[in-house]
């Protein structure tokens, strides 16, 4: 019985839950959150391996395929699941909300355990349909932004897909061609398959996507997206490289500087967290680029936190949108002793992604940073320090305009549902950062790495990072409060897109007009007679007769004319017969 | 007389009984009737298709000339379209008509005579079976009460008669060299003859031209776009569904069977000429449906098209592209005559023909709407639709033997496909309501569920697709395998 049920992708669970939360918002719910506690079930009990098989054109697509890796995403994506669907309902998220979250998380659960790339491609173009209908479902604003996320993940999709096929051409054609095996060939189906990816994983220049949508939507969507779209984006990254790749680790290394350092200049709560998915999306990639075992592992390990740690600070982010009215630091109200789970929450999330020794995050940024020192990569050690320093006064900085800045007036706390979805995800960074024996288990290649979290090194270390933190956010502190938002690639990027896109759609419109202008000239005469012969010959026709004729055409579908005449028809037949006959068998 | 032998006869039987009971019955039951027969027939031929796979082709002679029965997975493929086509239009008739009995007797017999073309083995007896063919699509053509209809039906009857006719002195020919219209006997005679010799040659040139006819090839085309446009739309289900499907199949039957694959490598000419033919048909009939503001007139040149591509995969004649025909064949018959249902749907309830009227459709009727654009999709091909499988396996077969011009002429009708589908569905989602609207109740729930259950059946032999390769490959490797010395 439960050998069977471990045939089944667990992603089916919650799309059956998708569909019954059309029905409405209490039974979706039940359903949904039932839901993913089955595919949490599923993942940490299945059997390593693959199962089932069914074969699309010449294609074998693989539903479930189970090694740690995807284990350990998709334990990720169904844990968390169950709390971004409670805070989505406890935030005010009504069924359509539910169902999409539902039908996006389930595209990407089943994305992770596909064993071949069509079934991911599957998982990765539903998700990108889920995803933008969520983001519409808010309206305003997010229309816009919607349209323009829909824009940029269609191009990744596209190029993820045309990655694909090249990579099937150079390998050959065969049922397993499309197994994800040793990764992606190099060359260009590689350089296809790292944009696309780099695209939903928001590397540079094509990141202005992730604060643009992520600051938008209703604030329990923003929870649901944080989690999926940037983390399944690594987990396929791994896939591609799961040899590790330099060029992908570097681009890690700056992503993590880059992220953190735009995240300072941001003053919108939800901005400034979706700087830091890229800083820290920066960092898992930097684990999986570097591609030994303890990277590879350190990255995984970041991936399964930072889904637990991020999530909750956009559930607190959301929070003080929801109490505020808005997003803006530096306007809204305050957390303080009025919200004693808010400020809880935060100071363990802060404490988390800031990597404070006790937490998850100190765990699996330790394995990344040994992993990039063990494999001598010392510039980009260096990078991911900074980035961590970058996140550390960003943090601070949060903390202190949420707390001390801004309108006078205390926020509301979380009310009790709200509490509910929030407390397990604070108790689990906490948990995760003490106990981590029993996860390291779960992790890729878990016998051919060792670390030890709280070694000496690693304690002074974060000490260091923390002074140099703490004292640039007090000195730079009167810099902090000028910026808001800073000048992004989008400024220079979007001009550019728009002006190019435009003057590319005038020239286009000019050969059209030219062409039509032509064209007007020649259908007067020709094509007016061709494509309406009826009024051609009703014009011949004298007036009493026309008429007639006009009408008994119309109820002819054919408007070509010369299609039901009987006449042309006999005509036809035998010219045909004459010729074929003529090659058949004349000219022999 | 085995099982298969009696389902075989049986299938071919029971709507002949079934046009009896309704011609007898005066009780006005004639739509039960049909239902019940129909019904009986499908599972009939669904065992039958079971038994193919299971034991594979049988055949049946009698010493009756002209009298012969065979049957393997592809004439159970082909029947199968041609009783699911007909079971799903009635849950349309039911309510909308055409009624009465006259109807329901050419129905029945419609279905009988595309089960004997399907199932005979004898090339007299496919000419029989066609002629009963056209004498019932014309009588379900005259069922409709447009203006012109009958002359319509007449002239169809004679063209299609003309071509019937000139398959027929094919028959003579090949019948004349080889004393008897048997299929069997005449591939071992065609084969001593020579493929070359001029009376083999003027014996497949007749019956491919009266087949193509048939078939609806341009410039052969004008009967079925006229037919199309004055018949009511169940009966042009049937016409743009199954009509050119049957000649189709005994267009394979003919060239496989009795003529063989060496005759179209013997031929070169002949081969290159029928797939340019066939490729001429696609783009033109791709283009005139350009030309159409009239719904039905665009689903009769598409129609045209996508037959053009069917017969241009045949030619390819590899394994590939001919399972890549036969299930495009079926997908095709599939999605055409939902279409057809679909429109008939908008046209009771909207009194909506042409382009220009179809506007916002989708905030009134989002179901129908739905399936419409699901069906449009599946008939552009796109992925993982049955038109696109079909599509695939044709343009894979086309580049295995090196006729990259078939290859790239798939793709190109794909896009003239999306170029005139588009504007129907733009229109349905994003145009404005502007038109009567005469409620949802002039609608009956069978007739959307009937063009839902298309629309997925669509999607699901789609993915299913490499199931159906299993099914046929025996039967189409037999047929594309070069004769037996």
């Amino acid at each position: 019985m439960i050998d069977a049920i471990h045939t089944i992708p667990p992603a089916v669970a919650l799309w059956v839950a998708a569909i019954v939360a059309l029905l409405g918002r209490r039974v979706g719910l039940t359903a949904g959150l039932a839901a993913c506690g089955v595919a949490t079930w599923w993942a940490l009990t299945v059997p390593a391996g693959t199962s089932g098989s069914w074969t699309f054109l010449e294609f074998v697509v693989v539903p479930v395929a189970v090694d740690p890796a995807a284990r350990v995403a998709g334990l990720a994506f169904a844990a968390f699941g169950t709390v971004a669907l409670g805070y989505l309902a406890a935030t005010g998220g009504d069924r359509r909300h539910l169902s999409l979250a539902l039908a996006y998380a389930g595209a990407a659960i089943w994305a992770v355990f596909a064993g071949d790339w069509l079934g991911l491609l599957i998982g990765w173009e539903l998700m990108a349909l889920a995803s933008t209908l969520l983001v519409w479902l808010h309206g305003g604003n997010a229309v816009r932004v919607g349209f323009r996320y829909a824009l940029v993940h269609a191009i990744g999709g596209a190029l993820l897909a045309a990655g694909v096929a090249m990579h099937v051409a150079v390998q050959g054609v065969s049922p397993e061609a499309l197994h994800v095996g040793d990764g992606i060939s190099s060359g260009l189906p590689a350089l296809a398959v790292g944009l696309g990816v780099g695209i939903n994983a928001a590397i540079i220049g094509v990141h202005v996507w992730l604060p643009d949508t992520y600051a938008s939507p209703h604030v329990g969507v923003s929870v649901v997206l944080s989690a999926y779209t940037t983390k399944l984006a690594v987990y396929a990254a791994y896939r591609a490289f799961p040899e590790g790749n330099l060029i992908l680790a570097y681009v890690g290394g700056v992503m993590a500087v880059f992220g953190a350092s735009y995240a300072l200049a941001q003053k919108d709560a939800r901005r400034l967290l979706a700087y830091h998915i890229q800083a820290q999306v920066g960092y898992i990639l930097a684990g999986i680029g570097i591609g030994s075992a303890l990277g590879t592992a350190g990255a995984f390990a970041h991936l399964f936190n930072n889904v637990l740690f991020k999530g909750l600070l956009f559930m607190i982010a959301g929070l003080i949108v929801l109490r505020a009215g808005t997003g803006k630091l530096d306007t809204g109200g305050r957390l303080g002793r009025t919200t004693p789970i808010a400020a809880g929450a935060f100071l363990v999330a802060a404490a988390s992604i800031t990597a404070v020794p006790g937490t998850n995050g100190f765990v699996s940024k330790g394995m990344i940073l040994d992993a990039a020192l063990e494999g001598g990569h010392t510039p980009l050690r260096w990078l991911l320090l900074f980035g961590a320093v970058g996140t550390i006064i960003s943090f601070c900085k949060f903390g202190y305009y949420a707390s001390r800045r801004g309108d006078s007036r205390l926020l509301a706390d979380a009310n009790p549902t709200q509490a509910a979805t929030m407390l397990p995800v604070a108790v689990a960074c906490l948990a995760l950062g003490l106990w981590y024996a029993p996860f390291f288990e779960l992790l890729p290649a878990s016998g051919d790495w060792s670390t030890d979290p709280y070694s000496q090194r690693h304690i002074l270390e974060k000490v260091a990072l923390f002074g140099v933190g703490a004292t640039a956010f007090v000195l730079g502190r009167p810099i902090l409060e000028r910026l808001d938002g800073g000048i992004d690639v989008d400024t220079v990027r979007d001009p550019l897109v728009f002006y190019g896109t435009r003057g590319l759609a005038d020239g286009v419109g000019a050969v059209f007009a030219t062409v039509a202008a032509a064209d007007r000239g020649i259908r007067r005469r020709v094509f007016a007679v061709v494509l309406n012969p009826v009024e051609a010959i009703a014009r011949l026709l004298p007036e009493s007769t026309a008429a007639g004729y006009r009408e008994r055409s119309s109820e002819v579908a054919g408007t070509i004319g010369i299609g039901p005449n009987r006449r042309y028809r006999y005509l036809a037949v035998a010219c045909c017969l004459a010729i074929a006959l003529l090659v058949g068998v004349g000219l022999r | 007389m085995s099982l298969t032998v009696g389902l075989m006869l049986a299938v071919v039987a029971l709507p002949v009984l079934g046009a009896l009971a309704v011609w007898v019955d005066d009780r006005d039951r004639s739509w039960s009737i049909a239902a019940g027969v129909l019904s009986l027939t499908a599972v009939l031929t669904a065992l039958l298709g079971a038994l193919m796979i299971l034991e594979g082709p049988v055949t049946y002679r009698q010493p009756v000339p002209g009298l012969a029965f065979r049957s393997d997975t592809l004439s159970v493929t082909i029947g199968m379209l041609d009783i699911v086509l007909t079971l799903g239009i009635l849950a349309y008739t039911k309510t909308a008509g055409p009624h009465g009995e006259r109807f329901y007797v050419a129905y029945l017999l419609f279905t009988t005579a595309v089960f004997g073309i399907v199932l005979s083995g004898d090339l007299v007896g496919i000419f029989l079976f066609v002629l009963l063919l056209i004498w019932a699509t014309g009588r379900l053509v005259e069922c409709s009460e447009k203006a012109g209809v009958d002359s319509a039906a007449r002239g169809y009857r004679r063209t299609a008669t003309l071509g019937a006719l000139i398959y027929l002195a094919g028959v003579g020919v090949a019948a004349w060299l080889g004393g008897s219209s048997n299929a069997e006997t005449l591939a071992i005679v065609l084969a001593a003859t020579g493929y070359t010799d001029p009376l083999v040659v003027t014996a497949f040139v007749l019956m491919s031209v009266g087949l193509a006819l048939l078939v609806a090839l341009i410039p052969l085309h004008g009967w079925l776009v006229e037919t199309h446009a004055r018949a009511t739309d169940p009966v042009s289900a049937l016409i743009s569904g199954v009509l050119p499907a049957a000649a189709v199949y005994a267009f394979l039957r003919v060239l496989f069977d009795v003529f063989t694959i060496d005759f179209l490598s013997a031929n070169p000419a002949i081969t290159n000429g029928i797939i340019y033919g066939a490729i001429v048909s696609l783009l033109v009939g791709n283009v005139l449906a350009y030309a159409q503001r009239d719904i039905k007139g665009m689903l009769a040149y598409s129609t045209i098209s996508q037959f053009g591509l069917v017969v241009a995969g045949l030619l390819v004649a590899t394994e590939t592209a001919v399972f890549g025909s036969v299930i495009q064949l079926f997908g095709h018959g599939i999605v055409k005559g939902a279409f057809c249902i679909v429109a008939g749907i908008i046209a009771i309830r909207f009194d909506a023909r042409t382009i220009d009227e179809f506007g916002g459709l989708a905030n009134r009727a989002p179901l129908v709407a739905a399936a419409f654009a699901g069906l449009a999709i599946a008939m552009i091909g796109l992925p993982p639709t049955v038109g696109f499988v079909g599509k695939w396996y044709i343009a894979v077969g086309a580049l295995e033997q090196g006729l990259w011009v078939v290859a790239a002429f798939v793709v190109i009708s794909t896009l003239l496909t999306l170029g005139y589908m588009i504007p129907f569905i733009d229109r349905v989602y994003f145009g404005t309501f502007d038109g009567t609207d005469h409620g949802p109740d002039t609608v009956t729930r069978a007739m959307v569920l009937a063009v839902v259950l298309a629309a997925i059946l669509s999607l699901a032999i789609g993915l299913a697709s490499v199931t159906f390769e299993s099914l046929l490959r025996e039967a189409i490797e037999q047929l594309v395998a070069p004769p037996l010395e």
